[in-house]
């Protein structure tokens, strides 16, 4: 964490929203604090697949490329 | 006498010169609780793509002497939620915004500037260019003026007439000039200069590359010197074109020596993290400094610097400054035009 207001997007963490969507939130202000089996910690400083925006979040329909 | 503070982003009329530059102001709201986002010059919203972003894996920050190095990678909402939440909220709590767009293809960039044109309330496009070209093995499409212009030529021709599209630069490249002519034909209204830096920083504690991504965009006040540099020699080039001034600035000094080196605008951004009051602080410090040089309004100094000295309300582009004010009679110019 850098700034510690939520602007410079450092202190990411993947959390599963009560929805079930994994969305890679902000500790200092979307926290500071979460319900423990709600954070994926086994991919805590990775980018899970499925996570709301990543690769695996939403089948690209016209097949976009990726850099990894 | 306090000097007069207002400058104009194309139609728009802001409060006062100072930018919360992309990426440095999260949507907006993080900035409610430290200053009245109203009173901000504008903001520019962090780059928004086509889609949601998850941005890249952590550490993502690394501290560098007198800067800040990143590899967020574009995290961000899409320009969905974007349009439907983040807008909405700046522009009912009276911020002027601008809005940055970044995309993989140059074709993604015409599509977010199409959806802009549906959108109400939006000053002006910042084009961000430090973004791979998925089409070109991640080559960045700022470093070439080939692709440069052709990412503003879909955006000019993809966004509503009536809006501005700025193009921001990086200051990786062997000649900015060329990028920002390249930019300017292609339909930029204005440019925006700097964009980050490419820089490293190895953890030797770890023995290991900081960031996950092993390198990321240097900023903060060590760029300063670099970004005073690009702006003065756009400015040089293009007289006519306006210039957002970015990197490094921290104090009203150094948006003072952005606008002498040619910008008629100013952004803050990464002085943002260490102070969220940055921008609001930052005008006020400008403000005291130009009543020190006795200068009457922020168009006196804008590219001051140059010999010819062609800051003067007669000469100075759309943006910038209030047109239409008469020349100063105490003016040190040359006389030009």
């Amino acid at each position: 964490m850098a700034c510690g207001i939520g602007v410079c997007m450092g202190c990411v963490l993947p959390v599963t929203g009560t929805d079930g969507i994994t969305r890679i939130v902000r500790a200092c202000v979307d926290g500071p604090v979460f319900r423990a089996d709600l954070v994926r910690w086994d991919d805590v400083g990775t980018i899970p697949f499925d996570a709301l925006g990543a690769p695996g979040w939403k089948p690209k329909a016209e097949g976009h490329l990726h850099a990894g | 006498m306090p000097a007069d503070m207002r400058a104009k982003l194309g139609q728009v009329e802001l409060p006062n010169p100072v930018l919360a530059a992309a990426g440095c102001a999260g949507a907006g709201r993080e900035l409610a609780q430290f200053l009245d986002v109203a009173r901000v010059g504008a903001i520019i919203s962090k780059s928004i793509m086509t889609e949601p972003r998850t941005g890249n894996p952590a550490p993502r920050l690394a501290e560098t002497p007198s800067g800040l190095l990143n590899s967020v990678g574009l995290q961000g909402p899409g320009i969905d939620a974007f349009l439907q939440r983040d807008l909405p909220w700046l522009l009912s709590h009276g911020a002027r915004v601008v809005v940055s767009i970044a995309g993989q293809t140059v074709r993604e960039y015409g599509t977010l500037a199409a959806r802009l044109s549906d959108a109400a309330g939006v000053s002006a496009v910042e084009i961000n260019l430090s973004c791979p070209n998925a089409e070109d093995a991640g080559r960045l499409f700022a470093l070439d003026p080939a692709t440069a212009g052709s990412v503003v030529a879909a955006v000019r021709g993809s966004l509503r007439y009536d809006i501005p599209v700025f193009a921001k630069l990086s200051p990786d490249v062997t000649d900015i000039v060329a990028v920002a002519g390249a930019c300017v034909a292609a339909g930029a209204d204005g440019l925006s200069l700097v964009n980050v830096l490419l820089g490293m920083v190895i953890d030797p504690a770890r023995l290991r590359p900081a960031l996950a991504g092993a390198y990321g965009g240097l900023s903060g006040p060590a760029v300063r010197p670099v970004a005073v540099r690009c702006v003065w020699q756009v400015a040089e080039a293009f007289p006519d074109v306006p210039i957002i001034g970015t990197g490094g600035v921290r104090t009203g000094r150094d948006a003072l020596e952005l606008l002498l080196a040619g910008a008629a605008l100013v952004g803050v951004g990464t002085a943002i993290v260490h102070d969220p009051s940055a921008c609001s602080r930052i005008a006020r410090e400008l403000e005291e400094e130009l009543a020190a040089i006795g200068a009457d309004q922020v168009a006196d100094v804008i590219g001051r610097a140059h010999a010819r000295g062609y800051g003067r309300a007669g000469s100075l582009p759309v943006i910038g400054g209030f047109r239409g004010s008469p020349p100063r009679a105490n003016s040190a110019k040359a006389g030009e035009e």
